[in-house]
């Protein structure tokens, strides 16, 4: 239990891949949460009451995993599954039959993130996963229309995580410029509307933007953004951007499997550069 | 009469060909969908084995060396084409639902790789038993991998209602990803890791480790 708290009793410095100075891995999740906190208000004023109990099992299901996983690894335990299980729950909504839910977040959090070793070391978001695994597994599922105001109070948490340099403000601007221009070029009309009607902004700012599953070098960001955006647009019905998670849900996945492709190419590049100037 | 026993129990767990070497995924991916289709693929493909690695075992010592590839894949192959014309002579519904996949037994890494590893050097009563050995041990896995796709995701077992189905005013609202391809490498990833766990030696070393990491441990 201590291990559960520590983050909000004592800080402990938790080492992690690619975290910038003063942020641990604790404090980064933490502030996530509080960045939720407007989103799923919004949630709980769009959907009602009924999206708590999908909220507790999901949390339940996510949590409980995480544990069994830490325990048997002797690793610190992090608040990162109630991360996952609060944005999963955001998207798919309270309409969706609670064994099922459970069953997505437990397969998400298992197989996108723990068998990897935890949050840090995944190359896919448990998230991700989870709701692909829902779309595959459960064709007849609908997803409920997004909560109203759920991608408009993403806004604030846009704007803290961009500042904070928490996600990649050149991931977020590839995407959300190659989204708009591919949705002009087709004559689908600007997609803005898209992207703050439904779930568009909530799922880019943390799905997309996942700082762990999305590149890590500069130009890799770019070319990772523009890549989802580009998906986002064609694995979408024409014009149907606001309809449902599910094109987003898709192109994050194939732009998350490409991201280390990415990076690598941009690496050799920058190699062969440097090789080249030095003669 | 140990030692022969032990060609044959040998490759079943310990040294299966599916979970410790990753042969034969292929078909392990594509005909798992149902027990039925699951268990004429392990047929076919224990029947090649066995009656490929005689064969290239009873001539080892006459092949030589230079084009040996060739001719076990000759040998293969006509087997196959054998195997897969009873599959259409007899069971033609059978042969429909495997499509491709039987004579994509020539290609099966499983087959040559006996030939290779073992046919080629042993005499022909152990050759023949670490066949049966393999066959069955990729016969066990695929069993498995179709027994759990087709509970899963059709609610049945070898085509028997087991999970009353919701279209049918049932509970059970199957899981169509287990119907996918990948759904098999899911479930054939969980097995080699439950393997692993019980037999540690199968555990290969990490390709890296992460530095700081054991550190943070607790004693």
């Amino acid at each position: 239990m201590r291990g559960f708290l520590s983050p909000i009793l004592s800080p402990v410095p938790a080492r992690s891949p690619f975290v910038r100075l003063g942020w641990t891995a604790d404090r980064i999740v933490l502030m996530q949460l509080i960045c939720l906190l407007p989103p799923a208000a919004a949630a709980f004023y769009g959907y009602g009451y009924g999206i708590l109990p999908v909220l507790a099992v999901s949390a339940i299901a996510a949590v409980l995993w995480q544990m069994v996983f830490t325990i048997v690894r002797r690793r610190r335990m992090g608040l990162d599954g109630l991360v996952s299980s609060l944005v999963f729950v955001l998207i798919v909504g309270p309409s969706v039959p609670l064994w099922q839910a459970a069953l997505a977040i437990s397969f998400g959090v298992i197989v996108a993130e723990q068998v990897f070793g935890g949050r840090g070391f995944n190359f896919l978001n448990p998230v991700v996963v989870s709701l692909a695994f829902l779309v595959f597994s459960f064709p007849s599922l609908t997803f409920g229309d997004a909560a109203p105001w759920l991608s408009l109070s993403t806004v604030p948490a846009a704007a803290i995580l961009l500042l904070t340099r928490m996600i990649s403000w050149r991931q977020f601007l590839g995407a959300v410029s190659s989204l708009l221009f591919a949705s002009l070029v087709a004559g689908d009309g600007p997609a803005i509307e898209a992207l703050f009607q439904g779930h568009g902004l909530f799922i880019l700012v943390f799905l997309a933007c996942d700082p762990v599953t999305s590149a890590s070098t500069n130009a890799g960001r770019w070319a990772n953004g523009l890549l989802v955006g580009g998906l986002i647009w064609l694995f979408a019905p024409a014009g149907g951007l606001a309809e449902g998670p599910v094109p987003f849900v898709q192109a994050i996945l194939l732009g998350s499997i490409f991201a280390p492709l990415i990076d690598t190419v941009v690496v050799m590049l920058n190699v062969r550069r440097r090789r080249s100037r030095r003669g | 009469m140990a030692k022969a026993l032990g060609h044959v129990t040998g490759p079943l767990i310990k040294g299966n060909p599916v979970t410790l070497h990753i042969l034969g995924i292929c078909s392990a991916l594509a005909v798992t969908t149902s027990v039925a289709t699951a268990l004429t693929m392990s047929a076919a493909l224990t029947v090649v084995l066995i009656l490929s690695s005689a064969a290239i075992s009873s001539i080892r010592r006459h092949i030589p060396a230079s084009i040996r590839l060739i001719v076990q894949i000759t040998i293969i192959a006509s087997l196959v084409i054998v195997m897969d014309m009873f599959l259409q002579a007899f069971a033609f519904e059978m042969s429909k639902r495997l499509s491709i996949f039987v004579g994509l037994i020539v290609t099966n890494c499983l087959v040559l790789g006996r030939a290779e590893g073992f046919a080629r050097q042993n005499p022909v009563w152990p050759s023949t038993l670490d066949a049966l050995g393999n066959g069955l041990g990729y016969s066990l896995i695929l069993l498995v991998v179709g027994t759990i796709r087709e509970i899963l995701g059709a609610g049945s077992f070898l085509g028997h209602e087991i999970l009353p189905l919701v279209e049918n005013g049932g509970w059970f609202q199957p899981l169509r990803l287990m119907l996918l391809a990948p759904s098999a490498f899911f479930i054939l990833g969980f097995i080699v890791w439950i393997i692993r766990c019980l037999r540690p030696e199968q555990v290969e070393e990490p390709e890296f480790r992460v530095v700081g990491l054991e550190e943070e441990r607790r004693p």
